[in-house]
């Protein structure tokens, strides 16, 4: 046995080492030195604080009881700190990008800031975490009773705990985390002395349970092999269809969520790291701390099992194994080791459960009512925000307290551990939501929150409960109201589960449920959407002064006033000045909203976005954020989709315009290539006589014995090719001028009569050249049209003579037939001769066609004859058309509008000579 | 050598041919008659017995009737283009190798191309030098006999 | 490596882990019969799973060192104290 005084002295100068190293450590920290402190090894120790006296001493009992199940309790952290890069590095970065200072904050911060979601997640976090501490009380207590008992494996199976120890042990907790704890309000400026000392009491308890480890394996047992080869004669579990079940699914589940919802973990991995980068280290070294704090577990329990007494506590095997085999000083080291263990949990939630006490409940009242806790402009939120923090530090270590009291004699560690798991596990659907599901929103977190939180109150708590009172056993037997489906552990008939699976998976499907159907009932608000970007797309965003109050009417010393209420004086004359314009006065900061969502986070980081948001509320603008203020703040989703719109727009935009731009060009290739066909005709019909002019000149100048008649033939010949190349120019002048559109006449009131008689007298030569018979019919006398007498002779010229030459008939005819239809006068000029096939149809009038020659003929024409005249009909608002040419013979009609009579009076025409000039008669 | 081509292909007097001439040296294809009438000219005054059609297709059927040395060719014909003239007779073994001139106004390249292509042996372009002609002719069938 | 194939290997890691310890893979090694060095096969079997996963991280977070050269930033409390 080990003396009283000893281990109190013992226990005592440990906590004062402790105070010590904290008190360094915050002085170090806080004069700057403090590298070490912020290094990813102390990052990597504080995060053991997961380690608790569960661990230390439950651990070893649960593999006495039920075989490899505690395996599972390591694995799913494994898990979760392997897979950092999805999880928790996201978690952490919003952390810190939020200001977070606990996961209530975290949690009501994603979802519009809520209020409500804090305050819920607050009590279920009490309700979870107070059995907790309660079992670190208890296992405290029961190791000092052990240690100190002369026959400790005689006592062990005594129920009775020391509840005034327990007190004194909470009692000593609490000034320790009051003291270390709330040194200053700003929980981002986090607990360096409490971290220091939770490192330090990660590797007392680690070298403290490999030391009892090494001289139970190799002391006692003689080796890992023979250790192992009393598993059958202990009665072991290592069954691996008995391990590997349900339960194990489970624990491996509740441990991952645990790592991340347990209030004392989110204060580590969150809260107080340093760095992101930490994670890093983390990932790999902290699955290795437990490794190391599991790798002797279930050797202890063999040894434990087969050499104590059957009625020997398991749980307390690390401590009674070294006892009994005379190894007094390794067992006080144990006692230290599990100590460290349960106080290092104990301080940190108790810190962690305080910042959401009084961020989330009791600010939130003193906003509302200011007078009642003297609230006043000027100090007061400082020392409210101590005192409400220390008050909860002392009441969450009395309700662990009255939970143990209430308890005590009841129940094994590891089911108590299990039950708080099952508890703060509630919160991983809304944490995974607000990482990853932008459409989550508050009143789904909250329903989800609620069902988890009900139904595990319900199948896990309540029964916990059960040993100790009789309505609940009968309650646990029979249901409510002796209805058999509502029974605590076999809802609606759900039997033959183990209680621990039963409720994690009512209580998580609940949850899960009501989390997703109500999200989708529900619309985020204008905050919670911004929000809820700000969480999901955070590694997207690289500078994210967070858009709050973009209205900034706050007067400069309300908000001061404000912010040293808060603050401080000395952090709000800083953060002040840092804003001030150079050489300003600290109150001549411009309330930008960059200022604004600044001093905001800032706040945030004292009390809690959710409070934070609704103080700030109250100075700027006095009210809350405004409707034009909303939609300033619209998402980024929002402006995504909207910029993502225009980018549409514009895509739709480009590609109209590109169209456009290929059917201009289309329209210009088509242009060019007609001008580069024109070219090459025009080309063409000049090179013709030009080949024959060229000819016989030469062949003048090399032969100079040529007779007098063959010269006088060959300079005719010279001087008819240079008439038609003139010709030809002329025409493609005339038609080009036309086809531009130049004004190349006026025209004026015209008798077309008059014309056709002109037009016919001027073609006499060549009809009768051609033995062409031509027969005029009547014609209406005296009418008037809009038009040049010379231009419309020059149409009917043409016409006239192409129908003379080209006509092969035997017996050549002509028959001009005018008339005058409605209002306007037509001329057709029929003719007997071969007619224009088909397939000529759509191209006689373009330029340069030619039909078949008639192989008398001695000249041809350029072939624009019939282009010309169309473009020269057009001009008078008239037209040339072919009627129709199968078989023999074609039709040419041109028509005209007539004047009425007072527009025949306003354009009286002289009557004109046909000259020739420009209009050549046009053979084809 | 001066007359028709001898051999196994001997000459036979087509029942609608005037077989009152010889065969020409040149059988010209153009339409326009002036400068039909100045190749007629100048073919003849350098010694070459010469005929013309002023058609496609009566180039084709002259070819038949009256076994021209060589042909003086112009593109742009009525009825048959040149170059249908050109593939036609190209395309009989008994013509594979006749000698032809292309004569076109169009100086395109493209032209120039598709004339070689289809087997034209030489191709001068309008308006030409006399010189010219009577060159290309002269290099294809040697010297006029006089 | 692009940071896309990163993030996959970070993502293959957990998984794979999760694939090991939980049934049926688990079930695999068998119970006290086939000792591995005195120590029972399953007990064996977690040990090495977790080992590796821990040599997994370790490889990970060096390879997170290489392939996104600059350090993510600090936490900004850590600069504003």
């Amino acid at each position: 046995m080990i003396s009283g005084p000893l281990v109190i002295g013992t226990a005592i100068a440990y906590v004062v080492l402790l105070f010590v190293l904290a008190y360094i450590s915050d002085v170090r920290a806080r004069s700057g030195r403090g590298a070490l402190l912020r290094s990813p090894l102390v990052f990597t120790l504080a995060l053991s604080v997961y380690c608790t006296s569960w661990t230390f001493y439950g651990a070893v009992g649960s593999a006495a009881r039920n075989g490899l199940e505690f395996f599972a309790i390591y694995l799913g952290p494994t898990l979760v700190f392997v897979g950092w890069w999805f999880g928790l590095r996201k978690l952490v970065r919003i952390g810190h990008r939020q200001r977070t200072t606990s996961i209530a904050d975290f949690v009501s911060s994603r979802f519009g800031k809520s209020a409500g979601l804090a305050v819920l997640i607050t009590l279920m976090a009490v309700a979870g975490i107070t059995p907790y501490i309660a079992l670190q009380l208890k296992a405290i207590t029961t190791s000092l009773g052990v240690i100190l008992s002369p026959e400790p494996a005689g006592v062990l199976a005594r129920s009775g705990d020391d509840v005034g120890l327990a007190f004194a042990i909470a009692a000593a907790m609490a000034l320790f985390s009051i003291f270390f704890g709330t040194r200053n309000i700003n929980a981002n400026e986090q607990h360096h002395g409490v971290v220091a000392a939770i490192a330090f009491e990660a590797v007392v308890k680690f070298v403290a349970l490999i030391a009892v480890g090494l001289f139970v394996v190799f002391g006692i047992g003689g080796g890992v092999a023979a250790t192992y080869a009393r598993a059958a004669e202990a009665g072991v579990n290592l069954d691996p269809a008995a391990n590997f079940g349900p339960r194990w699914i489970t624990i491996t589940i509740l441990s991952a969520a645990a790592i991340i919802c347990l209030p004392r973990q989110f204060q580590i991995t969150v809260v107080e790291n340093a760095d992101e980068n930490h994670l890093k280290t983390a990932s790999w070294a902290f699955p290795l701390y437990l490794l190391g704090m599991s790798i002797f577990t279930m050797p202890i329990a063999i040894i434990g099992l087969s050499l104590l007494p059957s009625g020997a506590d398991p749980d307390m095997f690390v401590l009674t194994l070294p006892l009994t085999h005379d190894s007094q000083a390794l067992a006080l080291f144990a006692f230290i080791g599990g100590f460290s263990s349960a106080t290092s949990m104990i301080i940190v939630a108790s810190i962690a459960l305080s910042i959401m006490i009084s961020n989330h409940v009791v600010v939130p009242i003193a906003l509302r009512m200011p007078a009642l806790f003297g609230l006043r402009q000027g100090e007061g939120m400082t020392r409210l925000l101590l005192t409400s923090r220390r008050l909860s530090i002392g009441f969450v270590l009395f309700l662990g307290f009255v939970y143990f009291w209430q308890t005590s004699g009841s129940g094994a560690l590891a089911p108590i551990g299990l039950i708080s798991f099952a508890g703060v596990a509630q919160f991983l659907p809304a944490i995974l939501a607000a990482l990853y599901w932008r459409d989550a929103t508050r009143q789904g977190a909250l329903a989800g929150l609620l069902s988890g939180f009900v139904i595990w109150a319900y199948t896990s708590f309540l029964p916990s409960l059960g040993a100790s009172s009789p309505q609940i056993a009968d309650l646990l037997a029979n249901g409510p109201w002796h209805l058999g489906l509502l029974r605590p552990q076999a809802l609606l008939g759900l039997s033959g589960l183990d209680p621990l699976v039963h409720s994690v998976f009512w209580s998580l499907l609940g949850n899960t449920l009501a989390l997703v159907f109500v999200s989708i009932a529900t619309q985020n608000s204008a905050m919670g959407r911004m929000q809820a970007n700000q969480f999901v797309d955070v590694f997207r965003r690289s500078d994210d002064e967070q858009k709050g109050f973009t209205r900034s009417q706050a007067p400069m010393n309300d908000l001061f006033v404000m912010a040293r209420r808060v603050l401080g004086t000395a952090a709000a004359e800083r953060l002040f000045e840092k804003f001030a314009p150079t050489g300003r006065d600290a109150l001549q900061v411009d309330a930008t909203p960059r200022f604004i969502s600044r001093l905001e986070k800032e706040l945030a980081g004292s009390i809690g976005a959710a409070s934070a948001h609704v103080l700030l509320g109250q100075v700027v603008s006095g009210e809350s954020v405004t409707m034009e203020d909303v939609m300033q703040m619209a998402d980024e989703a929002h402006q995504i989709m909207e910029y993502s719109q225009r980018l549409e727009q514009t895509t739709a935009e480009l590609q109209s315009t590109t169209s456009q731009l290929q059917n201009a060009n289309t329209r210009l290739r088509q242009l060019d290539s007609q001008k580069d066909e024109f070219l090459s005709q025009v080309s063409h019909e000049v090179r013709t006589p030009m080949t024959a002019i060229r000819s016989f000149a030469e062949i003048l100048l090399t032969h100079t014995s040529l007779s007098e008649s063959e010269r006088r033939n060959f300079v005719s010949t010279i001087h008819a090719e240079s008439v038609r190349l003139t010709g030809l120019l002329d025409e493609i002048l005339d038609l080009n001028a036309l086809e531009r559109g130049e004004e190349l006449w006026s025209n004026e009131a015209v008798d077309p009569g008059q014309a056709l008689d002109r037009a016919v007298e001027v073609c006499a030569p060549i009809t009768s050249q051609h033995n062409v018979q031509v027969t005029i019919g009547n014609r209406p006398r005296g009418l008037r049209v809009h038009a040049n007498f010379n231009r419309v002779c020059q149409v009917f010229i043409n016409l006239i003579s192409n129908a003379a030459k080209y006509n092969d008939s035997a017996n050549p005819q002509l028959n001009i037939d005018c008339r005058l239809e409605n209002t306007t006068f037509v001329v057709d000029f029929t003719d007997n001769g071969p007619g224009i096939s088909p397939s000529d149809h759509g191209t006689i009038f373009d330029k340069f066609w030619r039909g078949k020659r008639n192989p008398d003929t001695a000249q041809s024409g350029s072939g624009l004859g019939l282009a010309i005249s169309r473009e020269i009909m057009a001009k008078m608002n008239g037209s040339l058309t072919l009627v129709h040419g199968e078989g023999r013979g074609a039709c040419f009609r041109v028509e005209l509008p007539i004047l009425e009579e007072a527009e025949t009076a306003a354009a009286a025409s002289p009557n004109e000579k046909v000259t020739a000039g420009a209009g050549l008669p046009r053979d084809e | 050598m001066s007359s028709v081509s001898t051999g196994s292909d001997a000459p036979i007097f087509h029942p609608e041919g005037p077989a009152d001439q010889a065969p020409p040296d040149v059988l010209i294809v153009e339409d326009e008659p002036a400068i039909l009438s100045s190749l007629e000219f100048i073919l003849n005054h350098a010694g070459w017995r010469t005929r013309s059609v002023q058609d496609g297709e009566a180039a084709l059927s002259a070819v038949n009737r009256w076994h021209p040395r060589m042909l003086v060719l112009d593109l742009m014909l009525p009825k048959r283009n040149g170059f249908d003239v050109l593939a036609s007779l190209r395309a009989r073994s008994d013509t594979r190798e006749l000698p032809i001139l292309i004569l076109t106004a169009k100086g395109q390249q493209q032209d120039r191309r598709t004339a070689m292509e289809l087997g034209a042996s030489a191709f001068v372009t309008k308006p030409y030098a006399n010189g010219d002609v009577l060159e290309a002719v002269a290099s294809l069938l040697g010297s006029p006999v006089r | 490596m692009r940071p896309e194939k990163f993030a996959a290997l970070a993502f293959l890691l957990p998984l794979l882990g999760a694939i090991l310890i939980l049934p049926p893979l688990v079930l695999l090694p068998g119970g006290t019969a086939s000792p591995l060095f005195g120590i029972p096969a399953n007990i064996a079997y977690i040990f090495s799973v977790w080992l590796l996963l821990i040599g997994g991280a370790y490889a990970l977070q060096r390879l997170s060192r290489q392939v996104f050269d600059t350090p993510s930033p600090p936490a900004q409390r850590a600069s504003d104290d």
